[in-house]
C-alpha cells in the first residue's frame, strides 16, 4: 500500500501562516527548489484542503511561463520543472463546497472522505503528499491516514497565526526517520506514525 | 526545553512521560549542566525540581536506569550545587541549597545576572517565565529538544503574544531516541 505523507512548512512555534496570512518567513533558495523538485518526483498525487488548493491553484498554472518567480531567475529550470509536475500530477481536493475546478487533473472529494482516501492509498503507485492546513490534517490524523509527517521547520517564531496542529488529536507516538538541514536554517524532520508501521 | 513535535511542554493532564531520557540524553544533560553557572526557573518548575533533586543526590534508585546511575548522580550533584534563581512573587523560604528569589524587577535583575562574569545561565521554564523573557528580549539562545511525539494538547511552549522573531539556526543534533536538539539565536 502506498504511503500518505504530510509535507508542510511551519515556523518554530508551529504556525503555517502568520496572523495576517504572512508566509514571509518561508525561505526559497536553489537548495529548496532542488528538494521540492525531488519530492514531487517521488509522488503520484497530492491531497489538499480547499484553502490550500485555492492558493496553490492560483499560482502554479501560470508558473511555467514565469521564470522570474524562481529563487534565481537566471536559473529557473528547477522551478519550471516543478511547475510542470504540479500541473500534471493528480490533485485531490477535500471540500464540500468546491463545485468545479479549472486546474488540470484536479479531483474533488466531497464525501466519504475516509473511504475515498483509503481507496487512493490502495491503488498501486508512488506515495501521496498532503499539502493541508489544520482542518484536513486533523481529520486525516484522527483516522491514522497519515503514515509520515515531514515538517520543514523554518528558523522564526511567527508569534501567532494559523497553527498546523489544532490540539484536537489524541497522543501519537512517532519514530524519527531522518532529518535534513538546509543552508537557509530550515530543518526537515521526517517521522513515521508508529501505529501504521 | 523538552517539547513535543506539536509544541507542548506538558500533555493535557500534565503528562511528562513522553520525555525520552536514555543514557545518551543523560550525558547530554550532564554536559550542559557543566557548561552553566546558574539556573533560572519559574516557581512551579522550581518546586518540582526542589522536591526531586535534593533526594536524588545519593539515591541511584532515582536514575532512569538504576543499574547505571553515574550520570544521573553527577547531574544531581550539579543541580544541587549550582545557584538557582527562582522568579516568584510568592515563594518565601526556599529550602533548596543555593536558591535566590527574584521577586520583582525581573528585567533589571536578570540583566544584572547576565552582566556578571562567568558561564552561561540555563532557563528551564516554565512557559510563563519563558514567554516573559522572550518579550523582554532576554533570551540569547533557544535550545529545543523536540521529542518524537504529537501530544494533541496541553501547555504550549510559546504563547501567541510575543510577536515575530527571526532566528538563526546554530546547531542541530539527533539522539538515538528520535529526539532532536535544535539550537537557535534570535536575530
Amino acid at each position: 500500500m502506498r504511503k500518505i505523507f504530510l509535507h508542510i512548512i511551519v515556523s518554530l512555534d508551529g504556525y503555517i501562516e502568520g496572523p495576517n496570512g504572512e508566509l514571509d518567513w518561508q525561505f526559497i533558495d536553489e537548495e529548496w527548489e532542488e528538494y521540492i523538485h525531488s519530492m514531487l518526483g517521488s509522488i503520484d498525487g497530492m491531497l489538499f484542503g480547499r484553502k490550500a488548493y485555492n492558493s496553490v491553484s492560483g499560482y502554479w498554472p501560470g508558473a511555467p511561463d514565469n521564470p522570474a518567480a524562481a529563487a534565481d531567475p537566471s536559473k529557473p529550470q528547477r522551478h519550471i520543472e516543478a511547475a510542470h509536475m504540479m500541473n500534471a500530477l493528480p490533485k485531490y481536493v477535500v471540500s464540500t463546497t468546491l463545485k468545479s475546478t479549472d486546474w488540470n487533473n484536479s479531483h474533488i472529494i466531497r464525501d466519504n472522505i475516509v473511504e475515498e482516501i483509503k481507496k487512493l492509498k490502495m491503488q498501486p503507485g508512488k506515495d501521496l503528499a498532503v499539502f493541508a492546513g489544520a482542518g484536513l490534517t486533523a481529520s486525516l490524523m484522527e483516522h491514522d491516514l497519515i503514515d509520515e509527517y515531514r515538517l520543514v521547520i523554518n528558523p522564526a517564531l511567527s508569534g501567532d497565526g494559523k497553527p498546523l496542529f489544532n490540539g484536537s488529536n489524541s497522543q501519537k507516538n512517532l519514530e524519527l526517520l531522518d532529518m535534513k538541514q538546509f543552508a537557509s536554517g530550515a530543518v526537515m524532520l521526517r517521522y513515521a506514525n508508529t501505529v501504521n508501521k | 526545553m523538552m517539547v513535543s513535535l506539536d509544541g507542548y511542554i506538558e500533555g493535557p493532564n500534565k503528562e511528562l512521560d513522553w520525555h525520552f531520557v536514555d543514557e545518551e540524553f543523560e550525558i547530554y544533560s550532564k554536559e550542559m549542566l557543566h557548561s552553566v553557572d546558574g539556573i533560572l526557573l519559574g516557581r512551579n518548575v522550581y518546586e518540582l525540581f526542589a522536591q526531586f533533586w535534593p533526594n536524588a543526590i545519593d539515591s541511584p534508585a532515582t536514575a532512569p536506569d538504576p543499574a547505571k546511575p553515574e550520570h544521573h548522580l553527577e547531574a544531581a550533584a550539579l543541580l544541587n550545587s549550582l545557584p538557582k534563581y527562582v522568579v516568584s512573587t510568592t515563594l518565601e523560604k526556599p529550602d533548596w541549597n543555593n536558591t535566590y528569589i527574584i521577586g520583582n524587577n525581573i528585567a533589571v535583575n536578570i540583566t544584572k545576572l547576565k552582566q556578571q562574569p562567568g558561564k552561561d545561565i540555563a532557563l528551564f521554564g516554565g512557559a510563563r517565565l519563558i514567554n516573559s523573557l522572550i518579550r523582554l528580549d532576554l533570551i540569547d539562545e533557544y535550545r529545543m529538544i523536540v521529542n518524537p511525539v504529537l501530544l494533541g494538547g496541553g501547555i504550549p511552549l510559546f504563547s501567541n503574544e510575543n510577536g515575530k522573531i527571526d532566528m538563526k539556526l546554530t546547531g542541530i543534533r539527533k539522539f538515538k531516541s528520535g529526539a532532536v536538539v535544535l539550537k537557535y539565536v534570535p536575530l
